[in-house]
Order: C-alpha cells, then sequence, then structure tokens
C-alpha cells in the first residue's frame, strides 16, 4: 500500500430538498443526509463504511460519484476536485472510479448477453481496448471474476446470485478504474458465495492495487475487509479510525452498541453481556439538538442534549462523543480475540 | 432423524409436539418438475427451539410453508406426514386446518412490511383474527390488540393503533406481526428469516423479545435464518439443509464445536467473524446444484473437499452419528473440527 491518496472526500454534504411548498406550512423541508464526512482512500486501500440503514451510506456513495449533486465539500481525484468538473470532463474521468451495487439482480440488463454487458464501457472509452482484442478481453474479465469464458453468451437470468454479482464486478473492472465504491456489494449474498465474493475481492485488491470504499451493514464483513472503518450514524461521521482499534477498542457508545449487537457464532458466549440498545433511529428530517445518539446513549448528560460534540482525535482513530476519552466502555464489545 | 428420535424418546424425553415425516414438496414448472424438498423428517419438542439453517433455495422456506398449507397446489404438491397432536396436518380438512393455523401453530416472515394489509389500521390487524375467532366484541378485540402491543412492546399502544403498516419502521412492522401470531397463544412459532431486513440492533431487540416471549408462553419457536451467529446464540438444536435434504441435525453446541457433515463445517469456516482476524475466508467452492439437475450421489459432493469416490455413486442416507446428532455424509465420523 502507498501513501499517495488516489481519492479524497473532503466535508462532503448532501441535504434533499423535502415537498412542495405548503405542506410543511409553506416552509421547504430539508433532509440532511449527508454532514460534512471526509476520508482518504489510497492505493490498494479499503475503507468500511458502516451504520444502521438510514443513515446515509448510499448518500455518500452517490455523492461521491456524482449520482448525485452535493450540496457542498469536495472529493479530489488525484489531487482534482471533480465536483467542479464539467459534464463532459467528468465523463471521461468516471471510469477510474467504479461502483457495485447491491442488487445482483436489477444492476444487469436482462436483454443483453454476458459479453454485451462486458463491452458496453468500451463503446464510450474505445481507448481502453481496441475493438480487435476485445474478444479475448471479456475472456479475460471473466476468468478473473471466477466465471468462464463460455458464460460470455449467456443471459444475466442463467446465474445465480453470487455468478451475478461477480458479472457486476466484471464489468466495473472493465474499465480499468482506481476506486471501486462498493455500495452492499456481497450483503445479498449466502456466506458461502459471500465468502467467494469477499476473496475475490481482495485477490483483485492484491493484483490490481485497487482501493475501495466498502459499504455495508454487515459488521463482521466489514473487520474482515476494511483498513480502516467510518462508522456513521444519522448522516454523521461518529467514529473513525484503523479497523483493529476501532473493533477492539471502540470509543464512541453508539459504535459499542452496534458492534455489541452483532450475534456470535460462539455458542459457548451466548450469555455474554450485551447492549440492547432502545428505541430506533430518529426522523433525520429532525434530528436531536446536540448529540444526535443522545437519545439513544445510555451514558447521556445535560451538555449531550444541548451541544454537538467535538471531533476527539485519540491516537489513529477520532470519535465525535464529549467523553470519548473517559468512557470505559470498549471492554462490552465482542471485539476479544476468538479463544478457544 | 428416525432412529434419532426412538433413542431420545427411550429416554424421559417428552413426546414431540410436532413430527414431520417423509416431506415432500415438489412443483410443475415450464421446465419441467422442481423437487424443493426431497423428503425430510424432523420432531419439535414443547418450548423448544429449533433453528433451520442453508444456503438459499435449500428449501428452508417452501418445507415450513407447506407444514402450514401455504404452498399453492397445483403448481405445488406435498407429500408426507406432519403429526400434530396425533393428528396428520397435511390430510385434515381444511377447515380444521385453518383452525390449526393460528391457533396452534403461528407463523411470521422476512418481510413484514409488505405482508401487513397496507390499508387496515396495524390495531385491526392484530385485532381481526382474536375477534372472528374467539367471537368478541369490537372493543374487545381492541382492548386485546393494545394488550398484545404492549406485549411486543411497541410505545403508546394505545395513540398507535390507528396506525398504518407505511407509518411504522421495518422494525416495528415485524412487532406488529408477531403481536398478531401471539394473538391466539399458539404453541408453535415458526419465524422465518424474522430479522434478516433488519439492522442488528433491532434484530437485537426483537431476538430478545421473541426469547422473553417464549419463556412466558412456553411457546416452541422454528427459526428459519442464513445468521449461523444468529443461531448459535438463539437455538437448542440445528438442522442444516442442502439442495432440499437435511444434512445435518444436532445441539447447537456440538455443531458448532464439530460438524458431522463438511457443509456444516464449509458454513461456519466461510463466515467472517467479528471478534476474529483477518485473512481469506474459507469459501466453499461452486455453488448449490439448480433445483431440477441434482448431482448423482450425495448432492454435495461437486463442491465437497472431503468426497470419495463412493459420494458421487451412492447417496448418503441422514444417520445416526452420536448422542442426539444425525448427518447424510458417508465419513460423518471423519469430519475435522472447525
Ligand atoms: N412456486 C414455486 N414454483 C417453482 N419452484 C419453487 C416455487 N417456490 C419455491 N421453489 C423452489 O423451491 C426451492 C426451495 O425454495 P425455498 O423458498 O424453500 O428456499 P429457501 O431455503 O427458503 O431459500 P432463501 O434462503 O432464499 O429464502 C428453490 O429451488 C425454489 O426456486
Ligand atoms: N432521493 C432522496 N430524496 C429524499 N430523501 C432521501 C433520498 N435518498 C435517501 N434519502 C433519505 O436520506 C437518508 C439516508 O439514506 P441512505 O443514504 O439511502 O441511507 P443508507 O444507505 O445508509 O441506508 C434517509 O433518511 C433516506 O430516507
Ligand atoms: S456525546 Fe453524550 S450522548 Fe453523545 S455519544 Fe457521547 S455520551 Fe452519548
Ligand atoms: S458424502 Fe461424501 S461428498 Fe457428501 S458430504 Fe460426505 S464426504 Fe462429502
Ligand atoms: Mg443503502
Ligand atoms: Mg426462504
Amino acid at each position: 500500500m502507498s501513501d499517495t491518496p488516489v481519492f479524497e472526500v473532503r466535508d462532503i454534504r448532501k441535504d434533499y430538498v423535502l415537498g412542495k411548498p405548503g405542506l410543511f406550512g409553506g416552509k421547504l423541508r430539508t433532509l440532511a443526509a449527508v454532514r460534512d464526512v471526509s476520508f482518504t482512500l489510497c492505493r490498494g486501500e479499503t475503507v468500511g463504511l458502516v451504520g444502521e440503514s438510514g443513515c446515509g451510506k448510499s448518500s455518500l456513495a452517490r455523492t461521491v460519484l456524482r449520482l448525485n449533486e452535493p450540496t457542498g465539500g469536495e472529493v479530489r481525484y488525484h489531487g482534482q476536485n471533480i465536483l467542479d468538473l464539467p459534464k463532459a470532463e467528468m465523463q471521461k474521468l468516471r471510469r477510474h472510479i467504479q461502483v457495485v451495487f447491491q442488487d445482483p439482480y436489477s444492476s444487469l440488463d436482462p436483454r443483453f448477453t454476458v459479453r454485451r454487458i462486458l463491452s458496453e464501457p468500451w463503446q464510450v472509452f474505445p481507448e481502453i481496448v481496441p475493438p480487435e482484442k476485445r474478444e479475448a478481453r471479456v475472456a479475460e474479465l471473466l476468468s478473473l471474476v471466477g466465471l468462464n469464458p463460455s458464460d460470455a453468451d449467456r443471459y444475466p437470468h442463467q446465474f445465480s446470485g453470487g455468478q451475478r454479482q461477480r458479472i457486476g464486478i466484471a464489468r466495473a473492472l472493465a474499465l480499468e478504474p482506481e476506486v471501486i465504491v462498493c455500495d452492499e456489494a456481497v450483503s445479498a449474498l449466502d456466506v458461502s458465495v459471500q465468502a467467494q465474493v469477499v476473496n475475490l475481492l481482495k485477490d483483485l485488491q492484491d493484483k490490481l492495487g485497487l482501493a475501495y470504499l466498502f459499504i455495508a451493514h454487515d459488521l463482521s464483513v466489514v473487520r474482515h475487509i476494511s483498513d480502516r472503518v467510518i462508522v456513521m450514524y444519522l448522516g454523521q461521521v461518529v467514529e473513525e479510525g484503523p479497523t483493529d482499534e476501532v473493533f477492539r477498542n471502540p470509543r464512541h457508545p453508539y459504535t459499542v452498541a452496534l458492534l455489541s449487537a452483532v450475534p456470535l457464532p460462539d455458542p459457548k458466549r451466548r450469555n455474554r453481556e450485551v447492549i440492547v440498545l432502545e428505541g430506533e433511529v430518529p426522523n433525520p428530517i429532525f434530528p436531536p439538538a446536540g448529540c444526535p445518539f443522545h437519545p439513544r446513549c445510555a451514558h447521556a448528560r445535560d451538555i449531550c442534549r444541548s451541544t454537538l460534540p467535538p471531533v476527539r482525535k485519540i491516537g489513529e482513530a477520532s470519535a465525535r462523543c464529549h467523553f470519548a476519552d473517559e468512557l470505559d466502555i470498549s471492554g462490552i464489545a465482542p471485539t476479544i480475540e476468538h479463544e478457544s | 432423524m428416525r432412529a434419532m428420535q426412538q433413542s431420545e424418546t427411550q429416554g424421559a424425553a417428552p413426546a414431540p409436539l410436532l413430527d414431520v415425516r417423509d416431506l415432500r414438496v415438489t412443483f410443475d414448472t415450464p421446465h419441467g418438475l422442481v423437487r424443493a424438498v426431497g423428503g425430510v423428517s424432523w420432531t419439535l419438542s414443547p418450548g423448544e427451539t429449533l433453528g433451520i439453517i442453508g444456503e438459499s433455495g435449500s428449501g428452508k422456506s417452501v418445507g415450513l410453508e407447506a407444514i402450514m398449507g401455504l404452498i399453492k397446489t397445483p403448481p405445488g404438491h406435498v407429500s408426507g406426514q406432519v403429526m400434530f397432536d396425533r393428528r396428520d396436518v397435511l390430510t385434515m380438512p381444511e377447515r380444521d386446518r385453518r383452525q390449526l393455523r393460528g391457533e396452534k401453530i403461528a407463523m411470521i416472515f422476512q418481510d413484514a412490511m409488505s405482508a401487513l394489509n397496507p390499508s387496515l389500521t396495524v390495531g385491526t390487524q392484530i385485532a381481526e383474527v382474536y375477534r372472528l375467532r374467539r367471537k368478541c366484541s369490537h372493543a374487545d378485540a381492541e382492548r386485546k390488540a393494545i394488550e398484545l402491543m404492549d406485549r411486543v412492546k411497541i410505545p403508546s399502544a394505545k395513540t398507535r393503533i390507528g396506525n398504518y403498516p407505511h407509518e411504522f419502521s421495518g422494525g416495528m412492522c415485524q412487532r406488529v406481526m408477531i403481536a398478531t401470531a401471539l394473538a391466539l397463544n399458539p404453541q408453535i412459532l415458526i419465524a422465518d428469516e424474522p430479522t434478516t431486513a433488519l439492522d442488528v440492533t433491532v434484530q437485537r431487540q426483537i431476538m430478545t423479545l421473541l426469547a422473553e416471549l417464549q419463556r412466558e408462553d412456553g411457546m416452541a419457536l422454528v427459526l428459519i435464518t442464513h445468521d449461523l451467529g444468529l443461531v448459535a446464540e438463539t437455538v437448542d438444536r440445528a438442522m442444516v439443509m442442502y439442495a432440499g435434504r437435511l444434512v445435518e441435525s444436532a445441539p447447537v453446541s456440538a455443531l458448532f464445536e464439530v460438524p458431522s457433515h463438511p457443509y456444516t463445517r464449509g458454513l461456519i469456516r466461510s463466515m467472517p467473524r467479528i471478534d476474529g482476524a483477518s485473512g481469506k475466508l474459507h469459501a466453499i467452492g461452486g455453488t448449490p446444484p439448480a433445483a431440477g439437475r441434482m448431482p448423482k450421489g450425495c448432492a454435495f459432493h461437486p463442491r465437497c473437499e472431503m468426497r470419495v469416490e463412493r459420494c458421487g455413486i451412492e447417496r448418503p442416507n441422514l444417520r445416526p452419528v452420536g448422542k442426539n446428532r444425525a448427518a447424510a455424509c458417508h465419513l460423518a465420523e471423519e469430519i475435522p473440527h472447525v
């Protein structure tokens, strides 16, 4: 892993403006889906992004890909802010930053053969693979993702979910990107197939130096694949740091609760102490004042209800909690190395 | 399984509440006959929590739906026996069966939001079954609905009783479905991936609730899930399905320690762990067979690291392999630790 940042996201914001005027007493409501999120991806690096549904993971993904127009912030690719780029130039740049979505069923056009699906992007970027080499390149891509070159003539519906996800990855690779955003890319897969796809992503990273933004609600997969991890709550980063550090020694009460909720595949430890987080994520249109987590936080004090906590750096990690360096909470997370 | 159950009943073990014998489900499709469940036998004891795991398409849902009488026939075809209270559920008249459903055995599903009727208030949906079956007044039914909503911990039940499903979160919809299922005090609750669509924090709430309800009512629970963690934390006994058949059944602690089937072992080893180090996952190669294209011999043999010549020829039957355990593998006694 080298240290030149390939992809840098600075204070990115995404507000959705909701409803017609008049709906809420004449005022337009805004939903702050992503609030000042920053991270850096180096070559060969994976940043994991976790949080409950609705916390803004997909909004962040779509915004850094410019599939959503951002409300503020910067997204730099090799130092160049891609948010300033005119549409045409952005189109050219897109080949370097690809995306794999969750749903292997709906993200592939059912009318096209796999060959067509994989070579379609070269219509837009003919310089990547000259026409006479395309046939061979399709075969190569299929082998790379563990499919058979003869699969090129088949249609998406003739594949299993895991195989379709591989086709989605192959399509992303067709443009030889440097960055791949994986939004719940393995979430719909069975564990045995999920393991194949996760291993594939790691192999490709080792071989090609790809950088991943890996979004998933499954914390175990994220721990497995990520170098760094970001925990989001109501559009905001509440904790961030090297994966091992965050999982072994979480500082934010939300991270601890999230980790504690994950069931362990170890019947001997089923009676361990866990945190059952009460309630649900509040409506993001009306986020709580102060620390957005305070209505569900067991450690909340007066200051939490009025004042947004600053980001506190602790070693290489950081947490947005007033008491991040005081609370003694990490022991409860199920992160102790499994011993048996 | 048969043999296993006999050895169980020799002790003081209670008679099974549910006794499933050679259950088979097939579907007529334009591409030919699909064998979704290929002859499974198992029992459920009163108050027991039984987990069913296996890959997508392995026949988990179809098997339980067949027991509930939810398979449309045709194109479906169900055979075998399902004994409950000394009667065969599969052959009883539809009226009795409807009575049994809800009253004795209830089922909840993964996608609670779409399983509920979008045009009825949650209160009506919870109360209606109770009102019709217990022939009580609307007012009594509403009182019951509020009581049930309290039981499943829906906050401010009294005011939320008039809400529609779309005004509820996924987790709250699942609570509504559980309340509906509990209305008639069933002895068995079948939960088909009740938390798969929910966040882990909400999953933890729902599973805690189910355990509490079970403790209070002594209800047996059949939990279908993909999540091995959930199985490890929740169930007494687990059954593993592959390609429409049971390949292993064991007390959950034994299953995780020393599986008796290479597929079970493969599943456990392919799982990334929240408490473990990273490194390569031990993926099981290949994919499950397509329904209608079952391999000869052991259905798992094309993917099995341990296969021997015999595996491609002779289908292993489910057989007892130690205390309260059964497995369908020629080499069941030789499977290494996880
Ligand atoms: N109505 C139907 N017609 C034809 N085949 C069907 C029908 N319903 C189910 N099947 C097939 O029966 C098999 C078992 O399906 P089932 O729904 O029980 O799987 P499952 O184990 O519950 O999977 P999942 O984990 O994805 O829910 C599959 O091959 C499925 O395609
Ligand atoms: N196009 C949109 N218009 C309005 N609100 C949206 C839109 N997309 C997402 N949201 C809202 O933004 C928040 C974040 O959503 P999303 O990014 O999809 O979360 P996640 O991917 O973490 O589940 C949610 O409250 C969601 O309802
Ligand atoms: S700032 Fe207060 S409410 Fe927020 S996480 Fe920290 S202790 Fe809890
Ligand atoms: S019978 Fe043979 S192929 Fe089947 S699981 Fe056992 S060892 Fe593997
Ligand atoms: Mg999303
Ligand atoms: Mg199912």
